[in-house]
């Protein structure tokens, strides 16, 4: 129980779909979200396939907990084959679009093929409609699309999740964004839903999620509630929101800046989470406003903010439509708009952040290839006669507003940054300065100061990424590189489960595996245990490294830039010191069950019920 | 004996001074240790991250006394996300 058993199959091309039931051995063996459409996936599509091409598919997948009680059962993920990196893209998101899809009755949506023109899904219930989008929303903004349909189809309620114009034009790292400001963010999966000709779906959702045992499953739901509401984590979470990091990063010398010349920036002061709440003269406000929180969320971390109404970016006409409050900054993005390109004005960080939000495009992607970009003008490598005129700098806050609107809208020079950092480097025959692996942009962790992240950046399925393990705090306690295989290992199996369920990942501040466990089973009986949901996420972890394989990537590809191997941090507590990375991934794969090529071995894959 | 004290997102409930997240320079009794210093301060959280003159200290190393001119950092074990 808990799911419908539905799933809803939509071929674009035909622009037809049918109803069909939800495998539920593939359930049992991957739980959900990440892992189950992971598991359809690599079950429909040749992982050789053009990412961009009909023939890739997209999934829109929920976990067993998605539109349940359980805090922070708001999670639905986009499964797809990355069009920024051309490996497995599994992107999670929060909001209410998730929740909407299970009150509807569905699990999972699988998009296949591509329509002859521009579309959308609509979905009420049972009643699923696929509309022209041309001459409505086509060429539309996230938010404007989503006030349009809710007009159109007389549904306040309705929640939607859509590509921007960036996802239209095929930005390599588009985005879904649904609720206005949360976003399937990485890998290019909306450049895929673009590449399909579909716009956004929308759902309206009147039934409700059932429960196998739902006595057991409230007690459980209130003991991890209690529990999280409880602890400190937590509470500095929705204090300070996720912008608390830029100061640890910064005073740990963990802080890519300029393109990750430095691991510390002189600005971090003024684009913090202190700065976010700091009164400015103009108005009296604060860049901050309120928190906001996803569906079922105890936590909120969320941010909505306002840019000060005196600042350049929102004079004129044009910039009227930013004056209002919307998401804010995260620490990611925060990261991304300032200290990678040295900009320390933070109402040009939170504008640049509201057009990735408005035109649906990474903005930790987007700040880090316009980091290389810098980097490569400073060089003299771009001209100014490419950009316009605009000086591309490090710290140009006018030049960072300037490439989120062109990238955002894919005009001119913007056509350029859109195809991400990798694509960009190689373009201007520089491909070392990009800081990608498997062609995905950094996060905010310098990885000679943190080797945990370093060996995570390198083995993520998905290219580089601070989400797929949890080396936090050996990082932070240690800079040597002794131990680190284990602790990634490890938590990228749990996370793997944790992004199956339909739970954030923030709720482990305060919760470990049985707090998931004990929810997991009472929705869904069958004896989830803390161990199941190990070998679960272990399993995941394989299937996505078995898809990745298929698809051509090899052992080379689980590595870091040059300058993360061969330039030392120049200060902080790393200082002198580079990523160790070939004492770590040797034993990362011997741990890991694979052969030294990094390929799982027939005793691996035979153990976790692969090898069919 | 003065160390110069750095919290970051986090709030003592016996130095409230640390607590707008800037340095300030504490007075301490001579030879007080780090991990003495850090049970005084009363955080609200189990683990931290500790930063003694911009080097990262293991729980097991913070019994060191801490020195007049010491700079010590504070902040909680935080993990990234959105």
């Amino acid at each position: 129980m808990t799911w419908h058993g539905r799933v809803l199959r939509v071929d674009l091309s035909s622009e037809s779909w049918r109803e069909e039931p939800l495998n539920r051995d593939w359930a049992d063996q991957f739980l959900g979200q990440r892992g189950l459409a992971t598991r359809y996936l690599a079950a429909e599509i040749d992982p050789g396939v053009d990412p961009l091409a009909p023939q890739n598919k997209l999934l829109i997948a929920t976990g067993p907990l998605t539109g349940t009680m359980a805090s922070t059962g708001g999670r639905w993920s986009v499964v797809t084959k990355g069009a920024l990196t051309g490996a497995i893209a599994c992107s999670n998101s929060g909001g209410r679009f998730g929740a909407e899809l299970r009150l509807a009755g569905w699990d999972l949506i699988i998009l296949e093929g591509r329509a002859p023109r521009p579309v959308y899904l609509w979905i009420r219930d049972d009643d699923v409609r696929i509309r022209p989008a041309e001459g409505f929303i086509w060429g539309a903004t996230v938010w404007e699309t989503e006030e349009r349909l809710r007009v159109r189809h007389q549904e306040p309620l309705l929640r939607v999740a859509s590509v921007g114009r960036a996802g239209e034009a095929g930005v390599r790292y588009a985005c879904v964004v649904n609720d206005r400001d949360r976003a399937a963010g990485r890998s290019g999966v909306g450049a895929v839903m673009g590449s399909k000709n579909l716009k956004a779906i929308a759902i309206r959702g009147t039934r409700g999620v059932p429960l196998l045992h739902p006595q057991r499953f409230m007690s459980a739901v209130v003991a991890a509630r209690d529990k999280l509401n409880a602890d400190a984590g937590r509470d500095r979470l929705a204090r300070y929101g996720t912008a608390a990091m830029m100061d640890v990063t910064e005073a740990y010398g963990a802080l890519p800046t300029r393109n990750g010349r430095q691991v510390q920036f002189e600005g971090a002061n003024h684009v913090n989470a202190k700065a976010m709440r700091a009164r400015r003269a103009s108005d009296g406000s604060s860049n901050l406003v309120r928190n906001k929180a996803c569906f079922a969320c105890t936590i909120g971390c969320g941010r909505l903010a306002h840019i000060d109404p005196d600042h350049f970016s929102v004079q004129g006409e044009q910039g009227r439509r930013h004056r209002g409050v919307e998401g804010g900054l995260e620490y990611e993005s925060a990261y991304a708009t300032g200290p990678m390109v040295g900009v320390d004005d933070i109402d040009a960080c939170h504008y640049a952040n509201m057009l990735c939000n408005e035109h649906g495009m990474d903005p930790i992607s987007f700040g880090a290839t316009l980091g290389a970009a810098m980097e490569l003008f400073e060089q003299g490598m771009i001209k100014a006669a490419e950009t316009g005129g605009v000086e591309l700098r490090f710290g140009s806050a006018q030049a960072l507003v300037w490439a989120a609107e062109v990238t955002g809208t894919a005009q001119g020079f913007g056509q350029v940054l859109g195809l991400g950092a990798k694509r960009l480097c190689e373009r201007y025959g520089r491909p070392e300065l990009a800081m990608v692996v498997k062609g995905q942009e950094f996060p905010g962790y310098d990885p000679r100061a943190m080797q945990g992240m370093g060996l995570a950046y390198a083995t993520s399925n998905r290219g580089a990424c601070h989400l797929r393990a949890d080396p936090y705090s050996d990082d932070f306690e240690r800079v040597t590189p002794d131990g680190k295989a284990d602790i990634v290992r490890r938590s990228q199996d749990e996370i793997a489960a944790i992004d199956s369920s339909g739970l954030c990942a923030f709720t482990t501040t305060a919760w470990g595996l049985e707090e998931f466990a004990a929810q997991i089973d009472g929705a869904l009986g069958g004896g989830w245990s803390v161990e199941r949901l190990r070998e679960t996420g272990e399993r995941i972890w394989n299937l996505e490294r078995q898809f990745n394989l298929a698809a051509g990537l090899t052992a080379a590809d689980d590595s870091l830039p040059p300058r993360m191997l061969g330039e030392p941090a120049p200060s902080g507590v790393a200082k002198g010191r580079v990523v160790e990375l070939g004492q770590m991934l040797p034993e990362y794969y011997r741990l890991r069950g694979w052969s030294e090529q990094g390929v799982p071995t027939l005793e691996t894959l035979g153990r976790l019920g692969l090898s069919g | 004996m003065q160390v110069d004290m750095r919290l970051i997102a986090l709030e003592s409930s016996t130095a409230p001074e640390l607590n707008d997240h800037q340095n300030h320079p504490l007075v301490l009794p001579p030879g007080l240790s780090l991990a003495a210093l850090l049970e005084r301060l009363d955080l609200p959280e189990v683990g931290y991250g500790v930063l003694l003159n911009d080097r990262s200290i293991p729980v097991s190393e913070r019994a060191v006394p801490l020195r007049t001119g010491d700079r010590v950092t504070v902040f909680p074990a935080i993990k990234g996300g959105c």
